[in-house]
């Protein structure tokens, strides 16, 4: 993975001058760091050094208290369009968070159908005002051509998410409620439910933090995967020998800031940070 | 004595006809309250939820609500019933039966909002995460994600407050609309049976029978919603399953009268 040259590609997420504040507690003070296309980060640090705080601002979960994130160029904090954004960084959580009220199918299908339904909404009502100003004489032949239906936004919504179930094994779990599965099995659906919406990153949040032992491989070995087809990711994880395998980059916060970053040997083998060198003495 | 008492009274059409016009007015009151009180408190929950999100621009309205709530759920509602049909609605014509409605209606209201804040809040905040970070929008979530959880975990609650709704129009009465409790306090006057208990005790199985019917559908909602969740389709799965197999042995079938064809 380490040979993958990502250093001339286009930069996906731009950070700069980040600050989180929780009232007077200052979690984030000042991460500048950007992230190319093609990239795979594993963060790393000690807990409650804001790892999860920094990954929750990049898709605004958090509200970041000062500076600047861009994606693919343009600022995601100060626009009105952030669930525009959100539709592109695909996110993965700690617990799972799978929809209790949904089946599998309907879990992966939710957010495709019902973002596909709004954008027609919207082309349809274009199309409406397009044809009230033609009814006025302007804008002449101006077209707006409609190429889907509902139906045909759920058919492909459905048989991509069915698709995504077979490749993780998962097709005969799709009418399964989420509370019959295991986690390991959750967690794989919950990845596909974000590969669902085609994002341009993914952000893992300790996705194999809350399973048990002998789930944490297939787990892993999905995410390893995604990061072989070359999908940009920054994960947070406490599973070293992963983030050395896998990473192209990693982060080692603590204190609100990145300490030391660079490619898996340096900082696991030849670590300068004094914070740095004692926390991989207690994990390793 | 008593026995001949209860069958007197279940015997008289005139005092049966007493009875079921008190029975349509309290269900007429308790569901026409039940409707309003539901609608009252969804829009108070969702004020206050939204209240939460946005504290500058929801000020006022979350002020209000909470104005509402806690009047209501600080004064007897005898008291409130007095208030809105001696005072508010003290107007000649205007017809009891709506105040009563109106009044129960507004206390319930301020119950169920309650309950359903709980409900929605007791929806665990990464289901909103996933759905937001998704690119789903506030609203989105809410209604497709957290409502229909909340919903689960308040019906319950929402059940007890119809029934304890229903049991308290019976204070009507002291306002002279004839409910089934004055229907009760009618038959057992002294120019009628001049006994109280027989009617009391009719009436009071007319009551039950009604708690009982919401006991009843609130228990087959809850266990119907439990199921939805917790199991596969299991009918489905196994039609599934059985129609795998004879595909699967019609396969293996042509396979092996190919082979047989083959080996001659
Ligand atoms: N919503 C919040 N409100 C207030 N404080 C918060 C909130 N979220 C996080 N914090 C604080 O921010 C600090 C950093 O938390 P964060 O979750 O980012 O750490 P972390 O590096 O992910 O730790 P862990 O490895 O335990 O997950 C902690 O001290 C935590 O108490
Ligand atoms: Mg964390």
């Amino acid at each position: 993975m380490q040979g993958i040259d990502t250093t001339n590609n286009e930069i996906l997420l731009d950070i700069a001058g980040l600050k989180k504040h929780f009232g007077k507690n200052e979690v984030l003070s000042g991460i500048d760091v950007q992230i190319r296309r093609g990239e795979k980060i594993a963060v790393i640090g000690p807990s409650g050094s804001g790892k999860s705080t920094f990954l929750r601002c990049l898709n605004l979960l958090e509200q970041p208290t000062e500076g600047s994130i861009a994606f693919c160029g343009e600022d995601i904090i100060h626009t009105k369009h952030i669930n525009e954004f959100r539709q592109k960084m695909g996110m993965v959580f700690q617990h799972f968070n799978l929809f209790n009220n949904l089946t599998v199918l309907e879990n992966i299908m939710f957010a495709p159908v019902k973002i596909g339904k709004m954008e027609l909404k919207k082309q349809k009502a274009a199309l409406r005002r397009l044809k009230i100003r033609q009814f006025f004489g302007r804008d002449g032949d101006k077209k707006i051509a409609i190429e889907t239906s509902v139906a045909q936004i759920e058919k492909q919504a459905k048989d991509r998410a069915l698709a995504l179930l077979e490749r993780i094994g998962l097709a005969d779990k799709a009418s399964a409620y989420p509370s019959t599965l295991s986690g390991g099995q959750r967690q794989r659906i919950a990845i596909v439910r974000a590969l669902a919406m085609n994002p341009k990153v993914m952000l893992f949040d300790e996705p194999t933090s809350a399973l048990d032992p002998e789930m944490v491989g297939e787990v892993l070995q999905l995410i390893k995967e995604l990061a072989e087809e070359g999908m940009t990711m920054v994960i947070v994880t406490h599973e070293m020998g992963f983030a050395r395998e896998v990473a192209t980059r990693v982060f080692f916060m603590d204190g609100g800031k990145i300490q030391e970053q660079g490619t898996p040997e340096k900082v696991f083998g030849s670590p300068e940070n004094p914070r740095l060198k004692e926390f991989l003495s207690k994990v390793l | 004595m008593f026995f001949q008492q209860l069958w007197e009274v279940v015997s008289t059409t005139k005092y049966i006809m007493w009875i079921l016009e008190g029975f349509r007015m309290t269900l007429l009151i308790a569901v026409g309250a039940s409707v309003l009180g539901l609608f009252l408190g969804t829009i108070v929950a969702i004020v206050k939820i939204a209240a939460q999100k946005n504290k500058r621009k929801m000020r006022i309205p979350e002020f209000i609500c909470d104005i509402y709530i806690s009047v209501i759920r600080g004064t007897p509602v005898a008291l409130q019933l007095f208030i809105m049909a001696f005072a508010i609605f003290a107007i000649r014509g205007f017809p009891l039966e709506v105040t009563a409605i109106l009044t129960f209606g507004i206390n319930s209201g301020a119950y169920v909002a309650e309950s359903l804040r709980g409900g929605i809040q007791s929806v665990d905040i990464g289901q909103t995460e996933a759905a937001r970070s998704l690119g789903l929008s506030e609203l989105q979530s809410m209604v497709s994600i957290v409502i229909p959880q909340a919903i689960k975990n308040v019906i319950p609650a929402i059940g007890n407050e119809l029934i304890a709704l229903l049991k308290e129009t019976s204070i009507v009465s002291m306002v002279g609309i004839v409910d089934l409790t004055f229907a009760a306090k009618m038959i057992g006057a002294g120019n009628e049976m001049s006994t109280y208990l027989a009617p009391m005790l009719v009436v009071a199985l007319f009551y039950l029978a009604v708690v009982y019917l919401l006991i009843f559908g609130i228990r087959a909602i809850e266990k119907k919603l439990k199921q939805s969740e917790q199991h596969v389709d299991e009918k489905k799965a196994e039609k599934c399953r059985i129609k795998m197999e004879k595909r699967l042995k019609a396969i293996e079938d042509n396979y092996q009268k190919i082979c047989l064809r083959k080996g001659q």
